[in-house]
């Protein structure tokens, strides 16, 4: 059996003392050659950051041994181990919960009033607004949000990025008795019928099913309308191209373009049954 | 956010192995499995967790967090 080498074992005394200091970080780096370590130069101080880096690749014998207990040992000792590529978000989050009342305040207005599971959606979706507004990217959040809370709790992050919960929602909780807000809500968010979004890469003939489901829910529910949004350069195309295409005779529904909800890189359209339907 | 859940002790993607190696886990069709009940180990949500979706470990016996946002938030809320 090898012995643990000394390298290693001064290596090891060294993370022990990082893990002590306040306002350290120590990072386990398994890549053979990675941007700071590899074998041959097994640590990197960063003293900007103050984070200890040290390379794990190819640890054999006593060596491994002694750095799988030193894992042990820190987690005992109560540390957290985190993914180092998802660290940032949680700086970021705990940023941001400390500095968003106003989302907090639209959320603690919607408990008891929407189903809880809803509202844990919207929470994400709020983070993940305020997120996008810096210009962050927010797909593989969509992907989390879809796998946590299914459909509906993309479509609540979709209706939430255009505030429909700062909006027309609270208006109708306002102004209606419970029992007509709980009708609307399940119709409107629950049963998804008041709102489409154009995603990426939608195929034409996966818009035109889409546009015709919502038109057959409006008859479905009772409601007076719903809106199609359309964000970024190929969905503002996508659904321009049908429109332009539709035959409105034929359609059976009125479609017309919202002008105060339109730019250059965005787009929607409220959808509604001729009247005499 | 508690002291100890912040992140201090880091892992690169390419350390994960090791990281499950301590805790006595391996990865069997890209799940992490218990290496002494050969049982899929379980988040605090009670669901399975694939080995690339492991976000951290946190003290608590031992708590496998998903690297997802909604896990991520749940920690920074103490939820975890």
């Amino acid at each position: 059996v090898s012995a643990i080498n000394s390298q290693y074992k001064s290596i090891i005394e060294k993370i022990r003392r990082y893990a002590s200091k306040k306002g350290h970080f120590i990072v386990f780096d398994g890549d053979y050659d990675s941007k700071v370590v590899s074998p041959k130069s097994p640590t990197h101080f960063d003293k900007k950051t103050n984070t200890f880096t040290v390379s794990v690749y190819g640890l054999t014998g006593k060596t491994k041994a002694a750095f799988l207990a030193l894992i042990r040992e820190l987690h005992e000792s109560g540390h957290l181990l985190f993914k180092k590529n998802k660290t940032e978000e949680v700086f970021n989050y705990a940023e941001y919960s400390k500095n968003n009342k106003a989302d907090r305040d639209i959320l603690n207005y919607y408990k008891d009033v929407i189903p809880n599971e809803d509202l844990q959606a919207l929470e994400v979706s709020m983070y993940m607004r305020a997120k996008a507004k810096k210009g962050k990217n927010i797909f593989g959040d969509k992907n989390d949000v879809r796998n946590a809370f299914g459909d509906i709790g993309v479509y609540i992050s979709n209706l939430c990025s255009l505030d429909y919960f700062e909006g027309e929602i609270m208006q109708m909780h306002k102004n209606q008795p419970k029992k007509e807000f709980d009708k609307y809500y399940d119709k409107a968010i629950t049963k998804k019928a008041r709102a489409m979004f154009v995603y990426t890469g939608m195929t034409e003939k996966q818009l035109n099913t889409d546009i015709y489901n919502m038109v057959a829910k409006l008859r479905t529910y009772h409601l007076n309308r719903f809106t199609i949004h359309a964000k970024g350069g190929n969905n503002v195309s996508a659904i321009k191209s049908f429109y332009n295409k539709r035959n409105p005779k034929e359609d059976g529904f009125i479609m017309e373009e919202n002008v105060k909800d339109t730019s250059a890189e965005k787009i929607s359209y409220d959808v509604k049954l001729y009247e005499e339907e | 956010m508690k002291k100890n859940d912040t992140p201090k002790i880091l892992f690169t993607n390419s350390a994960t192995s090791l990281i499950l190696e301590a805790f006595k886990k391996h990865e069997e069709e890209g799940l992490i499995i218990d290496s002494v009940t050969n049982e899929p180990i379980l988040t605090n949500e009670h669901v399975e967790l694939e080995v690339s979706r492991l976000g951290g470990i946190k003290k608590g016996s031992e708590i496998f967090i998903k690297d997802d946002i909604n896990s991520i938030m749940n920690l920074v809320k103490g939820n975890i």
